[in-house]
């Protein structure tokens, strides 16, 4: 229906009553006019619905209600106007007493329902009695009274809304077919002008909603930002915290992380507007309740921290003013490693709580992150200066340097004001300890009192019962209990931070200790421990090396000085102990010289025993120098072609001119010392040609390979030995032979066995009495050359 | 004695070794003038007296009380007056050490002891054979 009907006035001049309707018109066009103003004054739907009652009361209604649907779809009395202003009330309680059952009531719900005008130009008694539940109800409506009733619905596209309805009661006038017509364009407008409202505020809020996302977004953004751009986790953090005002529009706002004890949390970064009130306050006034949300490990809102149960009795709370306040844990692993707070001026919304959510984790996966490069970080500062220490240890093989470097190194990496090795070394009351080096302070601060007692401080120690570490030993028990000194002596260092190390040799005996002190109390942390106890195994290693390259240094001097003597004594005994024998013999020559005719056969017989003694006696003498020279005197080790060398013994030794020596063709080179193989085989060769007992013995030589050493074998066909004298054979001066009749002083074969083992092999007889005998033994291929010679030159 | 016959200084602490060296002479029935020095101070000390004329011969033992041989031999060599003194050694060390000290000395032999008897005897023969036709300073 279009305005521009509205626009066709009946004609004046059509006959009576139409200046009445003339004047119904007029009214009727300024109403739609009002209506139109009334419309376009306000988006407040329902201030404008109920206005609209007012409109029409009187002028197209005795009295009228607007019923709309909520959004539950329930229908709701939003407004009514009776031109009788007493009975406007009535209206309302109509309503409320019975809902929904009242013609015009009926009609609303079908109008609703349809989306059709209801009307009715006149309303007969009867239907009103039929609607009426009972007599009250029907005594109300005839109080309002319900002459006609015109009912139309409020839709706008498309959309039903409500229905207005008119009502003619005591005015007895009654609705026509063109006041639908009117009141349906008016409806139309109206509904329209509501949805267009509704339409801007949902517009609005989509609006809102988006600008909050865009915040949230960039407030996700600005934390990543933060966390990874910044070095450092603090600037990080409290970049964070700015972020959170800046786009949440919190007033304040703080980041709490636990502490380097591990024991609760502490204010790592915070940030407030300082003009809001919430801004007055210090963010460290929230603590118990971080600690709180800590331990809940979940988050915690109060949209009006002042009506909150739990928060209201807070001094803060009543300093802060009404303000939102959020908290939110921040978890990695399900271990709550910091909170994230803030204070708002204006509740927040839901979408900003999700978004807390999701930069809680940014924040504590940023956390944890720092936290484990700075682990890194340290575990590699730390292998590097123990990896430092111990290169500069193993280089220093003095001990007073070494243990005094040990210390400086220790009280440096402890971040000790000053430290001390003591040794473990007890004096008879069982009671001292020798203090060694100490660094950070001059040695005459520890003189002024006597050594450290063995204390139960510092007992565990050196008992190697592992660190002790005391954050203040002023307050330990165990302190101070020693008579006579009550708690600290006077003159001591003064000592807080208490670190002690035992310093544990490989063989696990405890060398000693390291102590460390500083004046101010928990100084040494986990890792001041960690990087002691690594210089300390370091420390062991060196010291154990210096003590053992002191000894090994002791023991070359003492074989040095050993051997000179045995040499000097050598050189002595061949000498002196010579020259008398040397006298008996001659002197016995010249007896018989000058005493020729009176030498009986026997005297002579016994000068000439005489003479053989001496010459055994020299022999002996010969033999024990020998003896004592083999295997001493360290030549280096060359290649050396053992035919060859058999070659030359062969030349050396003088058998009889009848021997046969066969060398087995493969004879192999080997690395070894020259001179004392050659001695074996010289020595072997002529004991097969000494007790040969033919004209032309037999001697072969020959040699297998043994794996790391080579197996020679010296066999004759001389009379052999018998089983029972194996062992005999190689002691000093054994012979099996009476002393007299042979040659040899029995000293060739225990040189023999002296040189073979000396250079780690064995030697053995295989022989049978009369059936020969082989010797074998080994040598090994490649003989390592020792540095210097051990034996003197 | 000819002028041109050798004297003989023994240096020697071994009585022995003396009687054994005067043994040998006598068997050659070499009439050599052998004088005797237990050590290398009183073989100095002869040799600066002047009790041997320049014509001679010192048999040196190397192992003495005091002054032993190449102590003695270091001496004789620094003294200007006595320092071209023919010099043999008669030791019983076979030391190459000692042997490679004494020609460092310039001795002019080195014999080892103990000789067998009858070789000595030749050796000392010879000796007197061998100054006799040298010259001497």
């Amino acid at each position: 229906m279009s305005t521009a009907n509205l626009g066709r006035a009946p004609l004046l001049g059509n006959g009576p009553g139409s200046y009445r309707e003339l004047d119904q018109w007029t009214r009727a066009m300024r109403l739609m006019a009002d209506v139109g103003t009334l419309l376009s004054s306000s988006l407040d739907s329902e201030a404008v619905l109920q206005q609209l009652t007012r409109l029409v009361v009187p002028t197209i209604a005795d009295w009228c209600t607007i019923d709309v649907l909520d959004p539950a779809g329930e229908v709701v009395r939003l407004s009514a106007h009776h031109s009788d202003p007493d009975k406007v009330a009535l209206v309302l309680e109509l309503e409320r007493r019975y809902p929904g059952n009242t013609p015009a009531r009926g009609g609303v719900a079908r109008v609703l329902r349809t989306g059709q005008t209801d009307w009715m130009a006149a309303v007969p008694d009867t239907k009103l009695h039929a609607a009426a539940e009972d007599a009250e109800h029907l005594h109300m409506l005839e109080d309002l009274g319900l002459a006609s009733y015109l009912i139309v619905p409020l839709s706008a596209r498309g959309r039903i809304l409500g229905a207005l309805s008119l009502v003619y009661a005591a005015s007895g006038r009654s609705y026509t077919a063109e006041d639908v017509t009117f009141v349906e364009e008016l409806a139309a407008r109206a509904a329209l002008s509501v949805d267009n409202a509704r339409l801007f505020e949902e517009q609005v809020e989509a609006r809102q909603r988006l600008e909050r996302q865009a915040r949230q977004a960039l407030l996700v953004g600005d934390v990543g930002a933060a966390l990874t751009r910044n070095a450092k986790l603090g600037e990080g953090l409290q970049r964070c915290t700015e972020a959170l005002l800046e786009r949440l529009g919190a007033s304040l706002a703080g980041i709490w992380t636990r502490d380097t004890r591990g024991e609760g949390f502490e204010l790592c970064a915070s940030a407030r507007v300082e003009a809001s009130v919430a801004g007055g306050l210090d963010a460290q006034a929230l603590q118990p309740d971080i600690e709180r949300l800590a331990q809940a490990a979940a988050p915690f809102f109060a949209s009006d921290t002042e009506r909150d149960p739990t928060l209201r009795e807070r001094a803060w709370v009543r300093a802060a003013g009404p303000v939102a306040f959020a908290g939110h844990p921040l978890i990695i692993g399900g271990q709550v490693i910091g909170v994230m707070a803030l204070l708002a001026p204006q509740p927040l919304a839901e979408d900003t709580l999700t978004a807390l959510a999701s930069i809680a984790d940014t924040i504590a996966i940023g956390i944890e992150r720092a936290r484990a490069e700075q682990r890194a970080r340290d575990e590699r500062d730390t292998l590097e200066a123990v990896n430092e220490v111990g290169r500069a240890l193993a280089a220093e093989l003095d001990r007073e340097k070494l243990v005094q470097s040990i210390t400086d190194y220790a009280t440096r990496l402890a971040g000790a004001a000053f430290g001390a090795f003591f040794y473990n070394v007890v004096d008879a009351a069982g009671e001292s300890y020798t203090l060694y080096t100490i660094s950070g302070v001059p040695k005459e601060a520890f003189s002024r009192f006597p050594m450290p007692r063995n204390t139960k401080v510092f007992a565990p120690t050196f008992a190697g019962e592992g660190s002790v570490r005391v954050h203040d030993i002023r307050n330990d028990p165990r302190y101070g209990q020693n008579p006579p000194y009550r708690g600290m002596p006077a003159g001591h260092l003064p000592v807080a931070s208490y670190l002690a190390v035992p310093v544990v040799s490989r063989g696990g005996a405890v060398i000693g200790g390291l102590f460390f002190g500083h004046p101010e109390p928990g100084v040494f942390s986990e890792r001041s421990e960690m990087l002691v106890a690594g210089v300390a195994a370091q420390a062991a290693v060196a010291m154990d090396n210096a003590r053992l390259f002191r000894e090994a240094q002791k023991l070359i001097a003492q074989l040095d000085e050993s051997n000179k003597e045995l040499d000097q004594f050598a050189y002595v005994a061949s000498h002196d102990l010579k020259a008398p024998l040397r006298g008996i013999s001659t002197v016995s020559q010249w007896l018989e010289e000058d005493l020729g005719e009176v030498l009986t056969e026997t005297t002579r017989e016994q000068l000439g025993l005489l003479r053989s003694r001496v010459q055994r006696m020299e022999g002996l003498i010969n033999g024990i120098l020998a003896y004592s020279r083999a295997g001493r005197k360290r030549s280096r080790p060359e290649l050396v072609a053992t035919d060859k060398l058999l070659a030359e013994v062969l030349e050396m030794s003088a058998g009889p001119a009848a021997a046969r020596v066969e060398i087995a063709p493969d004879m192999p080179a080997l690395c070894c010392e020259r001179v004392p193989l050659q001695q074996v085989f010289l020595n072997l060769i002529g004991n097969a040609f000494k007790h040969a007992r033919r004209g032309d013995p037999h001697v072969r030589v020959t040699a297998r390979d043994d794996g790391k050493d080579f197996r020679f074998s010296v066999s004759d066909d001389g009379p052999g030995i018998a089983p029972e004298f194996h062992e005999r054979i190689w002691g000093i001066f054994q012979t099996l032979e009476p002393r007299d009749s042979i040659e040899g002083t029995g000293i060739g074969l225990s040189i023999v066995k002296k040189i073979v083992e000396g250079k780690g092999g064995r030697v053995w007889l295989e022989s049978q009495e009369g059936a020969g005998a082989t010797f074998h033994f080994t040598w090994p291929k490649a003989e390592r050359d020792v540095e210097g010679d051990i034996g003197g030159v | 004695m000819s002028e041109r016959e050798l004297a003989i200084l023994l240096v020697d602490d071994d009585s022995i070794d003396v009687m054994n060296v005067k043994r040998a002479f006598a068997k050659n029935n070499l009439t050599n003038p052998i004088h005797e020095a237990k050590n290398g101070i009183e073989a100095l000390e002869i040799l600066r007296r002047g009790a041997l004329p320049p014509r001679r011969l010192v048999l040196l033992d190397l192992n003495m009380p005091r002054m032993n041989g190449l102590e003695f031999l270091r001496a004789l060599r620094t003294d200007p007056e006595l320092r071209s003194t023919s010099v043999v050694v008669l030791t019983t060390s076979n030391e190459e050490r000692d042997k490679v000290a004494a020609y460092d000395l310039n001795v002019a032999g080195y014999l080892l002891k103990p000789v067998t008897f009858p070789s000595f005897v030749d050796l000392m023969a010879s000796l007197n054979e061998y100054w006799t036709l040298v010259e001497m300073p």
